[in-house]
């Protein structure tokens, strides 16, 4: 068995890589390429995202009548750069949705991990914790919260952490009991670990799986929620700049500058198609036992 | 299900509801003084101790905690900034629009989403099904304000068919419930999809084929009735997400109902209508959930001697 | 109340009373709770360089004994005496000092490994949790330790699900054994394997015994493998003992009802051989709710008025070292 079956199994891994649907490169490029984007965006954006050009205010993109090369999609109702503007918002929408899910992800196994070792009464709590999250939709507990105190750029990032951190929980709790429960665990306990050892070294690994999986899910629709909030208002404050933003601060010019919405709704819509693609392909990947969802 | 049971439910389902209005009373004393908060910093001190003394918030905080609980069963939510009117009656005064578009919204998915998924699922890897597929990511991947936006621009900008704000007409209804109902459609038709292909290809349709049933009649049954139950329970998930779908499409149509209320509130700080909606859409979706896990109960046997978790 | 059995020295583990009780059901709310007693009193002792077979029907307790002693399921009451400690009083810290005398192998060797790791880091990972030697000194333990046990070197840097059940088997002994401990509890070791591998790992057990100078307590439900490896036996029913005492005493000579019928179930090689298996009528028992009195009187041919109240001590019977709980037999006993 062993030798032959391991390059078997290396073999339908890289199997899997050079078989992708077209429409799965496609995703994976547009993903590349914006986290390039993201991480370039100082180099590549011809304006500061702030700059004003208060005199050139509305000119349209580039392949229009009055359009001008200096602006390749055009200037918004205060003079900014259109394409510097959106390139900066694809860094700042992808950094908080990275540092939400992140955030999400380390405090939903954290508290998974910590109803399943203590059981009893702390497991009860934890477990209403998660039934009331599930409970309320995201977008009016975020509300809630940013009503009730200032919007800060890091009270926004905390909020966007809170989503989906149930989901996390329940997934690491349920993993975490079985494995417990599974020889392994108490095999190393019986030889001498301590409960960190066990968890860091021993069921975490194990899980970590599931919770990329998981990750690859909370991740686009972490990008949703940001750019929901933020078209209304209540998301990413100016100066700084989002997709959901431009296009809620766009609205009012929908007749007669239409660009200043369309484009970042545009690339909205594709980025969030493309990782929701890819992520999916991920996942069956991953997990074909998920598979079907 | 014995009673016994339902009874356990209920009562998580309270926790549940005690825990939401802690959380509210929690935000609202930890974001600082709720007599300024709720009232502004612009009214004369008489008012702001007038407020103190009505909400007890100059006793211990317990007590505190036990008046608001009360107040909020008599329905006090406090008072609005719009004309100092009370939070309960500006909400339940927009409710009804809200509750119509959801309403007709849900029709709309129901309508759309789930024969699609099954007409997929009886139609597996046809052209058909491959396109619905498609359709359907595409659709859930567009957040519901770029549809909204994005419908506004072709039929109420550049061919001026629909009007794109308010809702007097019946034409004004049509572009927010295509919004709202576009992303749920999708998941809809994609779960009957799946659900009905578990249950398509499942051993007792193969018993029941072979027992002489015609396609369709195993079809109806068999299939339908095990595939609904998969359907009902994400029906819970369903409200929290027509919820916060009403909250952004309102917004966009500008559509006078909870949703604007609700972004209007958080804007203008108006803490006493923002708590009331959070509080009734919280227990809203508790009795939500409530009743999808009790139908859940009944439909499929095999749960019913659970108790617990 | 239970006497060394071999005399001489002191033994290596002496079990005094020893109690684990379990309650399942709803907490709190409705008072649901139910009690299993699922280790009900037991007393024995393992001496120096012993093989203690345990054995019984599933869930008469025996697991619950291993995870007693090792604190896997903390007792509910009763002593563990360790080498002069008692394991009952030890804190975490001691415990930790403690585990590298006392190991445990159970059934299911796929689940005791981790599936993400070499075989190889597992066998060494004991020694870095009790900072044993550097780096270069415990792989080499570790690979010296894994040919020991049979798995050849090439198979060293594989992972658990590469291997067979005999190997992987192999793989948590030389784990368990890599700390020398001087305690070995085996928990139906071979019980997962193919018949054909388990006497191969029971020999192997047999050489590692020797090797590395160990005291076993061997649980199991197999009595022809019991029989074999043990040096001692002790027969549990319910949570309790039933009879003990040296293996082959025990085996020609059962007193016990219970014994009795478990040791003419025995499959013997020989076709012309006619067994008079003893068939315990009766349902087998339930934990939760154990009969009165003796708790094998609804199964046992010999029961008198007596069995039904009150639970029969475990006394000497003969002369030769063996114990039994049963009134009709020590009521025979005294009258000779």
């Amino acid at each position: 068995m062993s030798e032959q079956s391991h390059a078997a199994e290396r073999k339908t891994w890289l199997y899997y890589l050079t078989a992708m649907p077209p429409s799965i490169m496609i995703s994976a490029v547009w993903v590349v390429f914006m986290v390039l984007v993201a991480l370039l965006a100082d180099v590549i954006a011809p304006y500061d995202y702030r700059h004003m050009e208060l005199l050139d205010r509305l000119r349209p993109p580039v392949w229009m009548a009055n359009g001008e090369w200096a602006h390749l999609l055009g200037t918004d109702d205060l003079g900014r750069d259109v394409l510097s503007r959106i390139i900066f918002s694809i860094r700042i929408s992808l950094f908080v949705a990275l540092l939400g899910t992140f955030i999400g992800a380390v405090f939903g196994t954290t508290l998974g991990f910590a109803a399943a070792h203590f059981r009893g009464r702390v497991d009860d709590l934890i477990m209403i914790l998660i039934d009331f999250q599930a409970a309320l939709p995201f977008l009016i507990l975020a509300l809630a919260i940013l009503a009730f105190f200032e919007n800060s750029f890091v009270l926004f990032v905390l909020v966007m952490g809170i989503y989906g951190w149930e989901r996390y929980a329940r997934i690491v709790r349920g993993l975490a009991l079985s494995a417990r429960s599974a020889g392994y665990a108490v095999a190393v306990g019986v030889l001498g670990a301590s409960p960190a050892r066990i968890y860091l070294r021993h069921i975490l690994p194990n899980v970590a799986s599931a919770i990329i999986v998981n990750m690859t899910l909370n991740f686009p629709e972490t990008i949703l929620a940001e750019t929901s909030l933020s078209f209304l208002g209540l998301g990413i404050q100016p100066p700084l700049t989002s997709l959901g933003n431009m296009v809620g601060f766009g609205r009012d010019y929908l007749l007669t500058a239409w660009w200043i919405v369309l484009l970042p709704a545009i690339v909205i819509f594709v980025t969030t198609l493309a990782f929701s693609l890819l992520g999916d392909w991920l996942r069956d990947l991953l997990d074909p036992t998920l598979r079907g969802n | 299900m014995s009673p016994v049971v339902i009874a356990i439910k209920i009562f998580r389902a309270m926790i549940t509801v005690v825990l939401l209005v802690t959380f509210v009373f929690v935000i609202l004393r930890l974001s600082g003084d709720p007599a300024v908060q709720m009232l502004g910093l612009e009214v004369d001190p008489e008012a702001l101790e007038a407020f103190r003394r009505r909400w007890g918030l100059d006793r211990p905080v317990w007590e505190q905690f036990l008046s608001f609980f009360w107040n909020l069963l008599h329905g006090d939510f406090g008072q609005s900034f719009i004309g100092g009117r009370d939070a309960l009656g500006v909400v339940t005064e927009r409710l009804p629009k809200t509750l119509w578009l959801m309403g007709l919204t849900t029709i709309f998915t129901f309508g759309l989403g789930i024969p699609a998924g099954i007409y997929a699922s009886l139609h597996r890897n046809t052209f058909s099904d491959r396109a619905i597929m498609g359709l359907t990511v595409a659709s859930f991947s567009l957040p519901n304000f770029v549809v909204g936006i994005i419908l506004i621009m072709i039929f109420g900008v550049t061919f001026r068919l629909l009007p794109t704000s308010g809702s007097d007409t019946v034409l004004h209804y049509i572009m927010p419930i295509v919004t709202m109902a576009s992303a749920d459609a999708a998941i809809f038709a994609r779960f009957s999809r799946s659900a009905m292909l578990e249950v398509l290809y499942a051993p007792y349709m193969r018993t029941a084929l072979a027992k002489g049933l015609k396609w369709g009649q195993a079809v109806r049954r068999h299939a339908l009735p095990n595939a609904s139950i998969p359907i009902v329970t994400i029906g819970g998930i369903y409200v929290g997400r027509q919820i916060a779908a009403a909250t952004i499409t309102e917004n966009v149509f500008a559509w006078p109902g909870i949703g604007k209320l609700l972004v209007v509130s958080v804007q203008n700080r108006d803490l006493a209508v923002v708590q009331c909606i959070v509080i009734l859409v919280g227990v809203t979706m508790v009795i939500a959930n409530l009743l999808v896990d009790i139908a859940y109960g009944y439909l499929d046997p095999r749960t019913r001697t659970e108790g617990g978790r | 109340m239970m006497d060394t059995q071999q005399g001489s020295a002191d033994p290596l583990l002496s079990v005094s009373d020893l109690r684990l009780t379990f309650s399942t059901g709803f907490g709190g709310w409705f008072g649901n709770r139910r009690h299993v007693r699922a280790v009900d009193g037991i007393s024995f002792d393992v001496q120096r360089g012993e093989v203690l077979g345990i054995v019984g029907e599933s869930s008469c307790g025996k697991s619950s004994v291993a995870k007693s002693i090792l604190n896997i399921h903390p007792p509910t009451s009763g002593r563990i005496i360790f080498d002069g400690e008692d394991l009952v009083t030890l804190n975490a810290r001691a415990w930790r000092d403690m585990r590298r005398e006392i190991q445990y192998v159970f059934q299911d060797p796929l689940g005791a490994l981790d599936p993400r790791m070499t075989v190889l880091s597992q066998v060494i990972e004991p020694l870095i949790i009790h900072s044993i030697g550097n780096t270069g000194e415990r792989t080499k333990q570790a690979h010296e330790l894994l040919e020991a046990v049979g798995l050849l070197a090439e198979s060293h840097d594989k992972f658990p699900h590469e291997l067979s059940g005999g190997q992987r088997q192999r793989v948590v002994l030389a784990r368990a054994l890599i700390l020398k401990p001087r305690l070995l509890i085996c928990d139906e070791p071979v019980s997962a394997l193919d018949v054909s591998i388990q006497a191969q790992v029971i020999q192997l057990l047999e050489e590692l015994k020797t090797s590395f100078d160990l005291t076993i307590m061997f649980i199991s439900h197999d009595l022809s493998l019991v029989r074999y490896f043990c040096d001692t036996i002790v027969v549990m029913y319910l949570g309790r003992i039933v009879e003990s005492g040296p293996i082959d005493e025990v085996f020609a000579n059962p007193r016990h009802p219970y014994t009795q019928a478990l040791i003419s179930s025995i499959p013997v090689p020989d076709p012309t051989h006619k067994r008079d298996a003893i068939i315990l009528q009766g349902e087998p028992p339930s934990s939760f709710d154990p009969p009165a009195g003796c708790h094998f009187h609804p199964r046992c041919g010999l029961q008198i008025a007596h069995c039904l109240s009150v639970y029969p001590d475990l006394d000497p019977v003969g002369q030769s070292g063996q114990f039994v709980a049963c009134h009709v037999v020590q009521g025979r006993e005294r009258e000779q």
